[in-house]
């Protein structure tokens, strides 16, 4: 399959492997960040962290749409979607993100009607199919499904279709970068830029994390192949003391993104002065609403919403799952009272999650892992 | 639902319900309003070419029903 089979070649992986080894100063220790929840899943499928040598770990990031949406805002759309008339709309993996009162599908079984769907197109089908009803789409994403609702929202508009508006979550992928920068519970050597967020927003805002903070980047990826290779990148760049942004993912990401896409979420949204973010509270300029001008479109707006702040479950530690300081199997529930079938925490309800990807391919504990790596 | 189909985990990481997940298609036909029919591993779909200059024959990058970038190479 093209674009596929070229890039998960296990001799080449060998080798790129050996190259990375021989990067390596002894006795140092490289800690790198994966920002994509995407880069986390194909880490753990492939098995990638075998192929490392020992002084190289790979830290989880922020990046997973579903595992930052605080349960307040759950519950907020929750309560839309009970109101009189309302038919809700929502990607597969936002079902079972649990509120504080239970996730989508234990309201659809109070009498709620959530539907999943594709994308926001499909909920503006829905709307015109129904004219009866109010749709409302839960949007929840990066700067890689922002564009989508844009276009949508201004389809919508041209179309004057008025039963449909968006709950908007959408969220912004540099602020959550600058607060794990901040944190001083993490000291990293570098980051894998998330690739598809960088379709859209482009390779030069990362260029602050290696100016101002002497930090390579190197936008990557998703194949096994692209993964090593960004890796291999950033150890050449410590080991020559650069600290540049590099685009291995140059076949998907241009240099400065995609300009019409960034103008479509402009035209539609602007940055909310501040939102909360599942594990890393509250972040400034972190996330996006709906422009005045698209307000009759914007569920926020015609509906009135609770907006209450709910803590987490004291068992949960996605929060420090989320920033990269426990390793998924060192959270109390992990595996036992939080599944991927019954998911306490966000992390281990989407396929993006870093305790899901853990899950799913065997690395239960510190044991089960050097079992996994030497099988 | 993400990762869930017939009961079973998704294997490929690219379900068409999941949120984030983006998926590689081919243009197939160009229609109104910026929209086009593409082939993806599970079939045909309509999804938005407008953000994207894609002909036919090209390979895009759909997000959410949205192509965002062409793939090169």
């Amino acid at each position: 399959m093209r674009f596929v089979d070229e890039f998960r070649d296990a001799s080449t992986a060998r080798a790129l492997a050996a190259k990375i080894s021989k990067l390596c100063e002894p006795g140092r220790h490289y800690k790198f960040m994966e920002v994509c929840g995407g880069h986390t899943h194909t880490i753990y499928k492939h098995g990638l962290e075998d192929y490392l040598p020992d002084n190289i770990t790979l830290v989880h990031g922020p990046g997973c749409p579903v595992c930052v949406i605080p349960m307040g805002r759950v519950d907020d759309a929750i309560h839309i979607a009970r109101q009189p008339g309302v038919l809700m709309t929502s990607f597969g993996d936002m079902m079972r993100v649990p509120g504080s009162d239970g996730n989508f599908f234990d309201s659809n079984a109070a009498g709620t009607n959530i539907r999943m769907v594709y994308s926001p197109l499909d909920s503006l089908k829905i709307a015109r199919q129904h004219p009866d009803l109010h749709v409302v789409f839960m949007a929840i994403g990066f700067e890689t499904t922002a564009p989508s609702t844009a276009m949508t929202v201004l389809r919508a508009a041209e179309e004057g279709i008025d039963n449909f508006s968006v709950f908007c979550n959408h969220v912004t992928i540099i602020p959550a970068i600058k607060a794990i920068l901040d944190s001083p519970d993490l000291r990293l050597d570098g980051f894998l830029g998330p690739g598809h967020v960088s379709t859209v927003i482009g390779c030069r805002p990362y260029e602050f994390i290696a100016r101002d903070h002497g930090k390579p980047v190197v936008v990557a990826g998703f194949e096994p192949l692209d993964i090593l290779q960004s890796i291999y990148l950033l150890m050449r760049q410590l080991r020559q003391g650069r600290a540049e942004v590099e685009n291995q993912y140059a076949r998907v990401v241009p240099w400065d993104g995609n300009p019409v896409a960034l103008r479509a979420i402009n035209a539609v949204m602007e940055p909310r002065p501040y939102f909360e973010w599942r594990g890393l509270g509250f972040i400034s300029h972190s996330a996006m609403r709906m422009r005045d001008r698209y307000a009759g479109l914007d569920a926020e707006r015609r509906f009135d919403l609770p907006g209450v702040r709910v803590a987490d479950p004291k068992a949960c530690q996605c929060g420090e799952v989320l920033k990269g300081v426990l390793k998924p199997w060192e959270c109390k529930v992990f595996g036992t009272a939080c599944t991927p079938e019954t998911p306490i925490g966000t992390c281990m309800v989407s396929p993006e999650g870093a305790c899901a990807a853990y899950y799913n391919f065997g690395r239960f504990d510190r044991r089960r892992v050097r079992e996994v790596s030497r099988a | 639902m993400s990762g869930q189909q017939g009961g079973g985990r998704c294997s490929t990481g690219v379900c068409a319900t999941c949120a984030d997940l983006a998926e590689e298609a081919t243009v197939l036909r160009l229609l109104d309003r910026g929209m086009a029919v593409v082939a993806t591993g599970a079939g045909e779909l309509e999804v938005s070419v407008a953000l994207v200059a894609a002909a036919v024959g090209d390979t895009v990058l759909v997000h959410a029903g949205e192509a965002i970038a062409v793939v090169r190479g």
